[in-house]
């Protein structure tokens, strides 16, 4: 396996140099190498390679732009070591790697692990549980180390701060960086502690890449977070963008706020502040003071769907949606099947959403914790619908958490607000009732008809 | 010898890594640098570990950054004074024997190689220079020259550490010298006889 991984480090980064000294040149070049070497065999992948030189010759198309802001718009050494780290350690090399883990121990392996450094939070949002909740708790920086040092030997790359503000904890985060330097880092965050400081820090790591939070334009964010927080965001991302350093946002869709985060302008404007990624989350009514009431309804989410859809075709973004990309992820990703949770307790939950679990990696190893009952039925149960615009055994599919957490006894972890999985649960089944014919068409036309060219007669228009 | 180097650095984040640094050439008087832990290390100069890693990723980064700092310590400040600060270098090295041999046996050799021609080849570029600014000869040639007596300081060098830094090798750096000068004197010679045979119709 070293002497193999050895081998794919090499051509990697031959290939990488290559591709470095005149990407404009040299892409195209290499696609002609691939072609020749793929012949047309059944496992050459052409409709992928085709689709592929389709947007490498034509330079106006969003996917070109996006790959070639990589290099006007990323510094030198951050670019090299994202390919670095994300595309070779944690794909080509950490891949291969889980694979053998779930043959070897029958459970799920994640991709990336997601972690709360802290449960504190710089700001008070309305509706925020860390606002509301009393004491700090702190995963040390000995523990996160300690949870790394565990997933590289389970070939996980891709670590994902959550928090409360994983911020609040920036110097152990930087040290952190430092120290797995192997690794990449991504770091939800609402951004008002990234200062000309931390920036310079990251450009110096080069590994810790922020998703920072946005719910829509000046007046929907201050209300909600606080007056100015939203100048602030933007005078982070201008810090970002002046070092050259790659961010994204993370922006949450509720029935309240669909329409401004979903628009063209929104989107356009995430363009030009900067962002290379955004990944949209449906609002999750967790916690008993949850609002049932900022469930997107079956229409918004349509809206969604097809916007999100359109939009990768147009913008130079990438852009995920992850309660409507099921399909491309074969379901539920939750359970440690691509990722876990692990909050500033220590506990371990299944899902960033889903705060139910009998483990504590405090007390136990990660792969015991990834063969404990409930992450063993999260293994056993996915995915947890055929559909893949129901993927999710809470939201779409919530008899089924119901039956995990009454089978294995997890807890509620829920640091703020726990609640029974039952009081959960049933602030889902009538959206599961109402999304469920909705899901149903846009599945069987997206599944039925691939491939023809006809527009199905009840899908209106993407737009 | 990192003692002296730290005297220039003042700020809070410069003062905790020569902490670091005084700390682990103090742990090299006696130990390989393969047998030292980081934690052994922040003990010793009271920080935490995360302090430690704020700043550096592993021992070898404060090793690399040690010698980066006496890299730029000892860049000749021209030419002429190639030769003595030749001698400064081995001699630094010298009294401070253990700690280089303590570093060194946990390295690969070929590390080691790039680090002591990443020394010597501006070291020997200037000196090249200086020569051909009296010989009319081309780019190519000047940077084949360079290559040549930079391959050869290194490896000179990297045998004498080898061989646990005998002082011997010090006085014969007057000898490399001499080497130095007449190679370079009398190639460049040739060379520029030869470039203007060419020249000719």
């Amino acid at each position: 396996m070293t002497m193999m991984n050895d081998v794919k480090r090499t051509g990697f980064r031959t290939l990488y140099s290559y591709l470095d000294r005149d990407p404009d040149k040299n892409i195209p070049k290499l696609m002609d190498w691939v072609d020749r070497f793929a012949g047309d065999g059944p496992n050459s992948f052409p409709a992928q390679r085709a689709a592929f030189r389709k947007v490498i010759e034509d330079p106006d198309n969003n996917w070109y732009r996006l790959l070639r802001s990589m290099w006007t718009d990323v510094d030198d050494g951050v670019r090299r070591t994202f390919f670095e780290n994300f595309m070779l350690n944690g794909n080509l090399i950490g891949w291969p790697i889980q694979e053998e883990a779930r043959e070897r121990y029958g459970c799920n392996i994640p991709w990336a692990i997601l972690l709360d450094p802290t449960s504190a939070c710089n700001l008070r949002c309305t509706g925020c549980w860390a606002a509301e909740y009393g004491s700090r708790l702190d995963l040390t920086f000995d523990e996160i180390d300690d949870i790394i040092a565990q997933g590289k030997k389970l070939g996980v790359y891709t670590y994902i701060y959550t928090g409360g503000e994983p911020l609040v904890r920036r110097d152990d985060l930087i040290a952190l960086c430092n120290k797995h330097n192997d690794c990449m880092f991504l770091c939800f965050t609402n951004a008002t502690l990234i200062d000309e400081d931390l920036a310079d820090q990251m450009l110096r790591v080069k590994n810790l890449i922020p998703a920072i939070s946005v719910e829509g334009f000046e007046e929907a964010t201050d209300s909600r977070r606080g007056t100015g927080v939203f100048q602030k965001v933007r005078r982070a991302m201008e810090i970002l963008k002046q070092r050259k350093l790659p961010f994204g946002t993370s922006c949450c869709y509720t029935s309240a706020n669909l329409d401004v985060i979903s628009s063209e302008q929104f989107v356009d404007h995430l363009v030009e502040w900067g962002a290379k990624f955004t990944w949209y989350f449906h609002y999750m009514p967790v916690g008993n003071d949850a609002a049932p009431e900022l469930l997107p309804s079956p229409e918004q989410r349509e809206e969604m769907y097809d916007k999100v859809r359109a939009y990768r075709k147009t913008k130079p973004l990438f852009i995920i949606d992850f309660q409507n990309d099921g399909e491309y992820v074969g379901g539920c990703i939750a359970g440690g099947r691509r990722y876990l949770h692990i909050n500033a307790n220590g506990d371990v939950d299944p899902c960033v959403f889903v705060h139910y679990s009998d483990s504590n990696i405090r007390e136990k190893p990660l792969l015991d914790c990834l063969r404990s009952p409930m992450f063993m039925a999260y293994h056993d149960g996915q995915p947890f619908n055929e559909n893949h615009l129901k993927p999710c055994p809470m939201l779409e599919n919530p008899d089924r958490l119901r039956e995990m957490v009454e089978r294995t006894g997890a807890a509620s972890t829920d640091l703020g607000s726990p609640e029974t999985a039952d009081h959960l649960c049933s602030k889902c089944d009538g959206y599961a009732r109402r999304w469920d014919p909705t899901a149903q068409r846009l599945w069987s036309c997206g599944h039925s008809c691939a491939g023809c060219a006809q527009p199905c007669p009840d899908r209106r228009e993407a737009g | 010898m990192f003692q002296d180097l730290l005297k220039e650095e003042n700020d809070v984040a410069r003062s905790t890594k020569n902490e670091i640094m005084s700390a682990l050439a103090g742990l090299l008087q006696t130990k390989r640098l393969d047998d030292i832990t980081v934690t052994e290390l922040v003990e010793q100069c009271n920080i935490s570990r995360q302090a430690f890693y704020y700043h550096f990723s592993d021992l070898y980064g404060v090793v690399d950054h040690g010698i980066q700092l006496l890299l730029e310590e000892l860049r000749a400040p021209s030419p002429e004074q190639w030769r003595s600060t030749l001698e400064r270098t081995l001699t630094l090295l010298r009294e401070n024997r253990t700690l280089v041999l303590n570093v060194y046996r946990a390295y690969e050799r070929s590390y080691v190689e790039h680090h002591l021609r990443q020394w010597a080849m501006p070291l020997v570029e200037a000196r090249t220079r200086l020569a051909a600014q009296r010989y009319s000869v081309t780019q190519d040639q000047i940077g084949f020259l360079i290559e040549l007596l930079t391959q050869a300081l290194a490896s000179i060098v990297l045998s004498w550490v080898d061989r646990g830094m005998p002082s011997s090798v010090i006085e014969r750096m007057d000898d490399f010298d001499i080497l130095a000068e007449g190679c370079l004197e009398y190639t460049m010679e040739r060379l520029a006889q030869k470039n203007q045979r060419c020249q000719q119709p």
